[in-house]
């Protein structure tokens, strides 16, 4: 079970777990095949407001937790806990997709507390997230520079409403932003 | 700032009414909302005031505790309840829209006119900024370049550089950061 565990990408890897645990949560539930367990809708797995109080209440601690990771997931955790940045505007800027930012998200907060548990060099065999960190690709485009010209309205004082570009002035009404509790206002 | 449609002279020196709000969070979200439900359903001219006094990662002040608008008739504008996070217009103690006079809120426009101009104050080449709209929003950079009206940020990730050209209005000066905090994702609560 360990073997099947820790082999294939991330998403492989996360999606096994997933599975596995669903399996001895409920056998029977997970074998009927009449309804989508999603990860995402599951309140167990929201560990948004335990990440956002770290980033708020222990900055340095943050900062160095997150430095262990690879580049592309620093540059995640940096915009969505620190800036409040969506998933769609960080995928959009890193050359993803918001399926891989929210999954990349999962992958991160997992390695993290791994290295919380165990330190920063976490028995291999155990931590299959750890594993997944280590192992992480990015592609070489994603690292290539880019320049993004905005609208010429950004930040205009008066603006029409008949024009679409007027709704790039206001922050973006998403589901996918981050989770702040009144913790974190 | 003052979204508006149609022929807005048309407006001079009527009353506005202000907007009462469920929650103040959310209220960019709020506002388009209400930008749409206008475009959609107030024939003629229209006004929407959003009297902001500062704005930077910690969120928005507002010179108002409402935000304000007018029409050419405000009795038209009754419905803008509907529109999700609005509680409605607020009243007098006769139930009637409460009016607000325009010259009073010209003064409100005005300020807020100053305090945008005020966010870009002073930046040049090598200034530390912080975009404010747009898709690039929160992001922190140094301004390798910059015209009469344009601005190329310099952002540097830690996977990959990003240049953004964005008018010098949507940026907010942070020439007060230490040198040792310029990051792109800085923060107050990392200083």
């Amino acid at each position: 079970m360990e073997d099947f565990q820790l082999k294939g990408s991330a998403f492989e890897i996360n999606s096994n777990k997933r599975s596995v645990e669903l399996f001895n949560g409920n056998p029977e539930l997970s074998l009927h095949g009449d309804k989508r367990v999603s990860i995402e809708s599951d309140p167990l797995y929201d560990e948004s407001d335990a990440f956002f109080k770290l980033a708020i209440d222990e900055p340095i601690k943050f900062l160095e937790l997150v430095g262990y990771l690879p580049h592309l997931i620093q540059d995640i955790f940096f915009q969505y806990y620190l800036l409040g940045r969506t998933q769609i505007q960080i995928a959009k800027l890193l050359g993803c997709s918001q399926t891989s930012i929210w999954q990349d998200l999962r992958l991160g907060k997992e390695a993290i507390g791994a290295i919380v548990a165990f330190g920063d060099s976490p028995e291999p065999l155990k931590h299959a997230a750890y594993n997944a960190m280590l192992a992480f690709k990015t592609k070489a485009r994603q690292r290539l520079p880019i320049t993004i010209k905005e609208p010429k309205n950004l930040g205009q004082f008066e603006l029409s409403v008949d024009d679409k570009t007027f709704e790039l002035n206001f922050s973006p009404a998403t589901t996918d932003g981050p989770v702040r509790s009144d913790y974190a206002t | 700032m003052l979204l508006q449609k149609g022929k807005v002279s048309k407006l001079d020196g009527l009353p506005w009414a202000a907007i009462d709000l469920v929650s103040e969070s959310r209220i960019e979200e709020i506002i388009v909302h209400i930008s749409r439900w206008a475009n959609s359903n107030v024939a003629g001219t229209f006004q929407l005031l959003f009297p902001v006094e500062s704005r930077d990662l910690d969120g928005i002040q507002l010179f108002s505790p409402y935000l304000l608008v007018r029409s050419e008739n405000l009795k038209k504008l009754t419905s803008i309840q509907t529109i999700y996070g609005v509680s409605g217009l607020v009243k007098g103690v006769d139930g009637a829209i409460l009016e607000i006079e325009d010259e009073f809120v010209q003064t409100i426009i005005a300020n807020a006119k100053l305090a945008a101009m005020s966010w870009s104050h002073k930046i040049e080449r090598g200034s530390f900024v912080r975009i404010l709209f747009g898709p690039e929003r929160m992001l922190c950079g140094t301004v390798s370049g910059i015209s009469a009206a344009y601005a190329t940020v310099s952002i540097n990730l830690r996977l990959r550089q990003v240049n953004v050209r964005v008018p010098i209005r949507a940026l907010l000066n942070l020439g007060n950061v230490p040198e040792d905090k310029r990051h792109y994702f800085y923060s107050k609560v990392i200083l």
